[in-house]
């Protein structure tokens, strides 16, 4: 008996074997790895790493390009997660009732998400010319003056939130539709007797029953907002004056473009805990909440 | 009441329309300027569709850089990375769900733990070791580097999840061995999952740009996005040649949206998946 047991347990890890060797080269390793590079100095070329201790956190903070990138990451989380919400849920609201026409509709809204970032980004850096870009031709057509969108420190940021909230918004719309559709019709139907109108009944009935999705959409907006590269590399390049460059932007421009390895690798793991202690929350809030089943 | 409706449903349909319109407006206007000429795309205003519209553009940005390599190239990779996450993604789901097995816990900790460690802050750690390995700027370390996903093997736990264990024991009992359990078992009962799995795969690998371009040097190994993003830059971006960088999108994007407008049904129901595995 206790032989057969052996056997099983070797089976099993035959079975985990296929998905355990490449996550274990390139995800587990990596990320020690890069715990021990956060304390070390290191210019990628030289045989020796020196042991530094905390010093390369310390150097981070005092260096303002953290402090900025730190308020540019933020200001990026912001300003996608709130939009891709309201946009995707005004959408999904729109788009709820079985209606003629509804799925070409949701098809054209959510088109973007499946389209390489990169190459939406260049069609929208046209948009964003100066002179003659749709963007400059709208404001123009209101009476209002054209903008440098992407040499402007005031705008590029903007420019960029755009391109990711135009991108986005489809994703969390089909998000909502989901759960609109799980929103029982009893409950709607008990509050309308009840004499509450349409937006009581939306805010009262309907926001309380998705909030677990609208929960859900915002942590995951938020960890990938942290992560977003290809539009800024596309459409900026963390310029003009850093006032694109996030966390993750400084830390691919310290590790590839400066080989402070050290000092990279101490951003890096800034973005490590900041994701990490996003998603503990939402598997921890995300048990207390499940408002349906 | 009726007519009140009807109203309602009008403005509805406007509002829609509306948005529909100003998300699709991008595409449109990269396809407009693609046919444009070099004159016409300067002017102002901006004509709304060109006014002798050039199709031979898209021949000529098609030649004018290695797209058909570019293409191949991310077909190839995506597809291939395809292959292998279903297969260690379904084996390592079910020895998670239906095995049992002492490192159990550990490993599904560890898979916990990956699922929340964002994938761009190893790249360069990760870099490291596949120079080490001496898989910098090849196909084996495109594929080989992003051939699991802990997502993927998420999404199919979740699916043998629903698969009653009877079935499975019933199987077991029966002296079918494990890899035949999961092949004439679980596996056509969760074929729906491995699809959107597959779909979506390929669709962020064929998109993938930032971890391709940090491991490849060579112009032969470029995957399309990064190879038209050096098209752009060396191609006279800035000022000469717009219709023809328009046009190179245009192909690019092109099979996506063809490929969505076949699998929509397919994609949209791995909202349910998604929604479900979040969950937990």
């Amino acid at each position: 008996m206790k032989r057969l047991k052996w056997g099983e347990d070797l089976r099993a890890l035959l079975f985990t074997l296929p998905a355990m060797l490449p996550l274990s080269l390139f995800w587990f390793y990596p990320l020690g790895y890069i715990i021990y590079l956060s304390f070390v100095e290191w210019d990628f070329m030289s045989p020796n790493k020196l042991f530094v201790g905390l010093s390369n956190y310390r150097a981070l903070l005092d260096n303002p390009a953290f402090y900025q990138s730190l308020r540019v990451s933020l200001l990026f989380c912001l300003g996608s997660v709130v939009p891709v919400i309201v946009i995707g849920l005004a959408f999904a609201l729109l788009l709820n009732r079985n209606m003629k026409g509804g799925a070409i509709y949701r098809l054209l809204m959510f088109s973007p998400w499946v389209t390489p970032t990169v190459a939406v980004s260049i069609v929208w850096s046209w948009i964003y010319e100066p002179e003659v870009g749709m963007a400059n031709t709208l404001l123009r057509a209101f009476g209002l003056e054209g903008v440098r969108w992407l040499e402007d420190p005031a705008w590029a940021l903007v420019a960029v939130l755009i391109v990711t909230v135009w991108k986005s918004a489809g994703w969390g719309m089909v998000f909502y539709l989901v759960a609109l559709r799980n929103v029982p019709s009893e409950l709607l139907e008990a509050a309308e007797l009840d004499g509450a109108g349409s937006w009581r009944k939306f805010l009262n009935v309907t926001l309380p029953l998705i909030s677990p999705t609208t929960f859900f959409l915002v942590i995951v907006q938020v960890i990938s907002a942290l992560q977003a590269y290809d539009q800024i590399n596309v459409l900026t390049q963390g310029g003009p004056a850093g006032s694109t460059r996030t966390l993750l932007y400084l830390y691919y421009q310290a590790a590839f473009d400066s080989f402070q390895i050290g000092e990279a690798s101490a951003v890096a793991i800034t973005l490590v805990i900041s994701c990490m202690a996003l998603s503990l929350l939402s598997f921890g809030v995300g048990r207390k909440t499940v408002h349906y089943h | 009441m009726r007519r009140m409706n009807g109203l309602a449903a009008a403005c509805r349909h406007v509002l829609l329309a509306a948005a529909a319109l100003t998300m699709a407006f991008p595409f449109y206007w990269m396809v407009t300027n693609a046919l444009k000429s070099n004159d016409e795309i300067w002017r102002t205003p901006p004509t709304l569709w060109a006014q002798s519209p050039n199709w031979g553009q898209f021949a000529e940005a098609w030649m004018a850089a290695p797209f058909g390599r570019y293409m191949f190239n991310s077909i190839f990779v995506a597809g291939v990375i395809v292959i292998l996450q279903c297969i260690n993604s379904g084996m390592m789901a079910y020895a998670l769900t239906h095995m049992k097995f002492r490192l159990k816990g550990a490993f599904t900790g560890l898979i916990l733990l990956g699922y929340m460690v964002p994938s761009t802050a190893v790249y360069l750690p990760g870099y490291i070791v596949l120079s080490r390995l001496g898989l910098l700027d090849s196909y084996a370390g495109l594929i080989i580097s992003n051939c699991v996903s802990v997502f993927s093997i998420f999404l199919v736990r979740q699916a043998f999840l629903q698969v009653s264990h009877e079935m499975v024991e019933a199987g077991q009992i029966d002296g079918a061995s494990h890899f035949r359990i999961l092949w004439t078992i679980l596996l056509p009962l969760t074929r729906s999952s491995f699809a959107v799995l597959g779909l979506i795969t390929f669709i962020d690998h064929y998109n993938n740009y930032f971890w391709p371009m940090l491991i490849t040097k060579s112009q032969h190994l470029q995957l399309v996005s990064a190879g038209l993003r050096s098209f752009f830059v060396e191609g006279g971006a800035y000022g000469l040649k717009w219709p023809l960088i328009m046009a190179a999108s245009a192909f690019t994007i092109a099979p996506l949206l063809i490929l969505f407008g076949l699998t929509q049904k397919t994609i949209m129901r791995s909202f349910n998946m998604y929604a479900g595995a979040s969950k937990g």
